[in-house]
């Protein structure tokens, strides 16, 4: 050991720095928050590479099966996807049957249910299948498969890493974000729609975490594919109010479309899914000749489908054919999502609103010249934020996503707007919002981040009651005390003195005279001294906490704490609960 | 952080510690829990005794396949990379080939396509913005190239090209106002050319719509901007020439052959100004001269003939004899009455008409020209002139141009009353 250590003293600062070295890559020399910040970055890293590697083997996958033309062969467009389906459909059900889906609940399932935990073979399945599928013409996106891929790779990362239980939990939404991010080269979008719908809350330990991983993920997406965006932005600007109301009408208009496709695709799957098990190898083939079918003579349905938003953008179609093309993407990626095939819906969803707002935009430049002051590219940027709303039920997320595409901030009013209007139709016609439904239907019972996002959290002033006596000064004398109480129904009472605030059974006032003599101060008859106060505003956990074995918490104004607002008993909490319950309930019949 | 001091600690003391933590009375070293004596795995995280090995493994690892991920990465992009790049140049070759056959409308796909695979590329992005202005898509063109030219403002070729839509659109105003922001935006290559057609072109559209001032202003500037090239000098010649402004047309023609002396176009160019501006013997010294270098050019007869005639008609020319001139005179007064006569027998003419009146005019000096004798310049050979010009100038009014000699007259008798060809 001596030996050791004089070795260790005379070798220098090389060993120094090897020694600090392997201290810091071990995890010795960070704490296990920073140790999670530092495996952040890396997952980022991995997830970016990750994903580049998704684009690549889905666009080289087209370039295989469907050649480089933007009309391929007829012949190929109808095998390709439809023998890509029966691949596809193969590997699912024999060695990945984990990928089916999007992903974004899988991810969800990880954090609520499987404690962080996707296996590894899952990011392989779902590379593989969706490449082939996507590559091949399934209507469905990249997206969300790379926001699986992500958390996989994170999970897996973790799991090696022998993170605790609590942070193996967070890292998969870390590796979402990098997936997803590195997928939309939208970070903030991204970082966004992990919280909303996987997380569910800001949690500042996760986020510090989600958007370190995303800013890697996508820095390393822009080095190899370059920073330039998603579509090439339309030059036309929203102008003022007096486009607003064209824009509400599209607000309309996208939110009635997304409850169409969400009732079509909610109640066609679980059908799909109850048939004979051996269907479940042709349905994906199935879906992928009928979109075969469509895009003989209508390409733009295949695959992801951005190059044709981009062309939507810039008044390429008449609306006629862009109104056509949302419905027939409609279809399309109904058939490709409820026949099982591995994909996503952030892309066709997109699409779709990409379509439907430039179909919204040419009807009103067409017919009602009056309300369309702008042209039709604005739109159909607009349409993607509506319908992102309106199907996926993200609204800050959609928002911010439209934004953070187009850098045109003038944009945000018109996309505000029109995403609320269908959010809000969306709601209400279709109570469970998607995610939601889908793992119902797949038997989880994960938690509903809409639904987390609408509660509003009980405080102290929705359960505490007007004090029914006066409060007590500490140096009254038992005298003053009872003649003051007199009529009062509390059964305990408070005082207010050095200590603070306290409190004793009014019974015991009635006793103390004789006890005591009438000239003892009420402070000495006080059983519990130094009460816990809470402020109005305070959420009624925090009261349930403090109560304890108090019969009462004082309630007082943050202003000045000595005037009493009303007090708080284990009854009045018990009741405010009961009574929020059975308001939610009400509202939700 | 407990780091901080730690970070100086030897290796032999991380070792110690991680001897400790395998100890019985150790504390877990990631959560720091007090792990139960022999205990291999860490109740409160799930840590196991050989933790730290295990996770130091994995970091390196980690660092090492990400690095190799990196480098994997790296080739398979450049390679897809690689193979869309040629796989734009084939589908953009095959528009512009296309486009270059008139083909607009087949020209699209194609560029569309090559710009999936080369997206931002400008070259490509130009070329269909042009392809969708020749094919008529005039709404799409218009927001796809306005969307450019909001990411290359400066951009001169898009601005042209915006120019050129407006222009197909009938916004006189607009298409002026991009094709001035073109003049003085940026080329992407061959500046100075470019810069020079565009200039061109806006002042032919300048002239076609009537705004001459404006135009004469361009070609002013541009004429001001030239380098020493013939051709330019040439252009700018002819430029001047289709605005009448015949001074500068002959300078630019001068300029033009003072740096190619056999240049027939600036001959033939320099010609047509003198002929303008009443310069007859410079003009058929020109003429003649362009004739010689390009005999095949068959516009120059005409001007060449004019020129000659008025060179041999005109009686006021100067270095004449008093007997030359007078020949002269006669000669234009036997034409014009001659062609006064034709004229008269092919349309009708009142009693106040302009031919009655020069009918009229004739023949007090038709008398005196046949009489034998007479006193010498009676009638006086202006008289004469005089006549023969404004009976050429109605006549040509009423019955249209007649021959080389009587055209030529005509033009005389405008240059008389101050007029321009």
């Amino acid at each position: 050991m001596s030996a050791e250590t004089g070795k260790g003293r005379t070798a220098g600062p090389a060993s120094r720095a090897r020694g600090w070295l392997g201290r810091l890559i071990s995890g010795s020399l960070l704490s296990e928050g920073q140790f999670f910040f530092f495996l952040s970055i890396l997952i980022g890293l991995f997830g970016g590479l990750s994903v580049v590697c998704f684009q690549l083997a889905i666009d080289s996958t087209r370039f295989w099966l469907l050649t480089s033309s933007l009309r391929p062969p007829a012949v190929r467009v109808l095998l390709a996807p439809t023998l890509a389906g029966l691949v596809v459909a193969f590997l699912v059900q024999r060695f990945f049957p984990r990928v089916r889906g999007s992903g974004v609940n899988q991810t969800k399932a990880a954090v609520f249910i499987f404690d962080g935990h996707i296996p590894f073979n899952t990011v392989i399945g779902k590379f593989l299948t969706c490449a082939l599928g996507i590559g091949a013409g399934h209507s469905l996106g990249p997206e969300d498969p790379s926001l699986q891929i992500g958390a996989g790779i994170a999970s897996a990362l973790g799991r090696r890493m022998q993170l605790s239980r609590d942070k193996l939990r967070l890292i998969a939404p870390v590796g979402a974000a990098a997936g997803l991010s590195a997928a939309f080269n939208a970070p903030i979008s991204a970082v966004l729609f992990v919280i909303e719908e996987v997380i569910g809350n800001w949690s500042a330990g996760v986020l510090g975490a989600v958007v370190i991983s995303a800013v890697a993920s996508v820095t390393v997406e822009r080095w190899f594919r370059g920073d330039a965006p998603l579509f090439r932005i339309p030059a036309s600007h929203f102008r003022g109010l007096s486009d607003l109301p064209a824009f509400i009408l599209l607000g309309i208009a996208g939110g009635y479309f997304s409850v169409f496709f969400l009732k079509l695709v909610l109640s066609a799957r679980p059908r799909l899914k109850r048939l004979p098990q051996w269907t479940q190898y042709a349905q994906p083939a199935a879906a992928g000749l009928l979109i075969g079918m469509i895009g003989l003579r209508f390409p733009q349905v295949m695959g992801a489908g951005y190059g044709y938003m981009d062309q939507a953008m810039h008044d390429q179609y008449g609306w006629q054919l862009l109104l056509l093309l949302a419905a027939l993407k409609l279809a399309a990626t109904s058939f490709s999502f409820v026949s099982g095939t591995p994909g996503g819906l952030f892309a066709p969803t997109l699409f779709m609103g990409a379509m439907l707002g430039g179909a919204v935009g040419g009807f009103q430049q067409h017919y009602f010249p009056v309300l369309h002051a702008v042209s039709v590219g604005p739109y159909a940027l607009v349409g993607m934020g509506v319908l992102f709303a309106g199907i996926l039920r993200a609204p800050m997320t959609s928002i911010f996503m439209i934004v953070e595409l187009t850098g045109d901030y003038s944009v945000i009013v018109p996309v505000m707007t029109a995403n609320a209007i269908a959010y809000l139709i969306s709601r209400r016609n279709q109570n469970v919002s998607l995610f939601d439904e889908l793992s119902r239907q797949d038997g989880m019972n994960l938690p509903s981040m809409e639904e987390r996002r609408e509660e509003t959290p009980l405080r102290a002033e929705n359960a505490m009651r007007q004090f029914g006596a006066p409060v007590l000064s500490a140096g009254n004398t038992v005298r003053e005390g009872r003649e003051a109480v007199r009529g009062a129904r509390e059964s305990t009472l408070l005082v207010r003195g050095e200590f603070g605030w306290g409190s004793f059974p009014a019974a015991a006032l009635e006793s103390a005279g004789a006890k005591l003599g009438e000239d003892a101060t009420i402070g000495s008859l006080c059983t519990q001294i130094g009460l816990p106060t809470l402020h109005p505003d305070e959420p009624l956990e925090t009261a349930l906490r403090l109560i304890e074995d108090h019969p009462l918490l004082p309630v007082v104004r943050r202003s000045n704490r000595d005037i009493l607002q009303g007090v708080l008993g284990l009854q009045d909490i018990l009741q405010a609960y009961r009574r929020s319950e059975e308001e939610s309930e009400q509202w939700m019949t | 952080m407990r780091g901080t001091d730690r970070g100086e600690a030897t290796a032999t003391e991380a070792q110690n510690d991680e001897t400790a933590a395998r100890g019985p009375a150790a504390e877990c070293p990631r959560c720091g829990s007090k792990l139960p004596a022999g205990a291999k795995e860490c109740a409160e995280c799930g840590s196991r005794g050989w933790f730290t090995t295990s996770r130091q493994t994995t970091v390196v690892l980690s660092l090492i396949l990400l690095c190799a991920q990196f480098l994997l990465t790296g080739f398979l992009n450049r390679k897809f990379e690689g193979r869309e790049r040629e796989m734009a140049r084939q589908w953009y070759d095959r528009g512009v080939a296309e486009l270059a056959a008139g083909r607009a409308e087949a020209a699209l796909n194609p560029l569309r396509t090559a710009l999936v695979y080369s997206r931002n590329n400008p070259q490509y992005e130009l070329r269909l913005g042009e392809a969708l202005v020749a094919g008529e898509h005039y709404g799409e063109a218009k927001t796809y190239l306005l969307t450019l030219l909001e990411r290359q403002p400066g951009s001169s070729e898009l601005n042209l090209e915006l120019a050129r839509l407006a222009a197909r659109e009938g916004d006189v105003s607009e298409a002026i106002h991009y094709y001035e922001a073109s003049l003085y935006g940026v080329w992407e290559s061959n500046g100075e050319q470019q810069r020079r057609a565009a200039r061109r072109e806006l002042i032919a559209y300048l002239s076609d719509h009537g705004q001459k001032a404006e135009a004469l202003a361009h070609t002013m500037s541009y004429a001001a901007n030239l380098p020493p090239d013939a051709g330019l000098h040439i252009q700018a010649g002819e430029l001047f020439l289709a605005e009448q402004n015949y001074d500068h047309a002959e300078e630019q023609f001068r300029e033009a052959l003072a740096l190619a002396p056999h240049n027939a176009a600036a001959l033939a160019g320099a010609g047509r100004a003198a002929l303008a501006k009443g310069e007859y013997a410079d003009a058929e010294r020109f003429l003649n001269r362009a004739n010689r270098a390009n005999p095949s050019d068959g516009s120059l007869a005409e001007p060449l003939a004019l020129a000659r005639a008025l060179v041999s008609l005109d009686p006021s020319a100067p270095g004449l004899t008093d007997t030359e001139s007078q020949r002269r005179a006669i000669h234009a007064y036997q034409l014009a009455a001659l062609r006064l006569d034709t004229c008269m027998g092919s349309v009708e003419s009142g009693a106040n008409s302009p031919l009655r009146v020069l009918a009229e005019r004739e023949k007090p000096i038709d008398m005196k020209l046949r009489r034998k004798r007479g006193p010498p310049n009676d009638p006086p050979r202006s008289t004469i002139v005089e006549f023969a010009l404004d009976a050429e100038q109605a006549v040509t009014a009423a019955c249209g141009s007649g021959s080389v000699e009587d055209r030529a007259l005509t033009i005389l008798a405008v240059h008389r009353s101050g007029g321009g060809q």
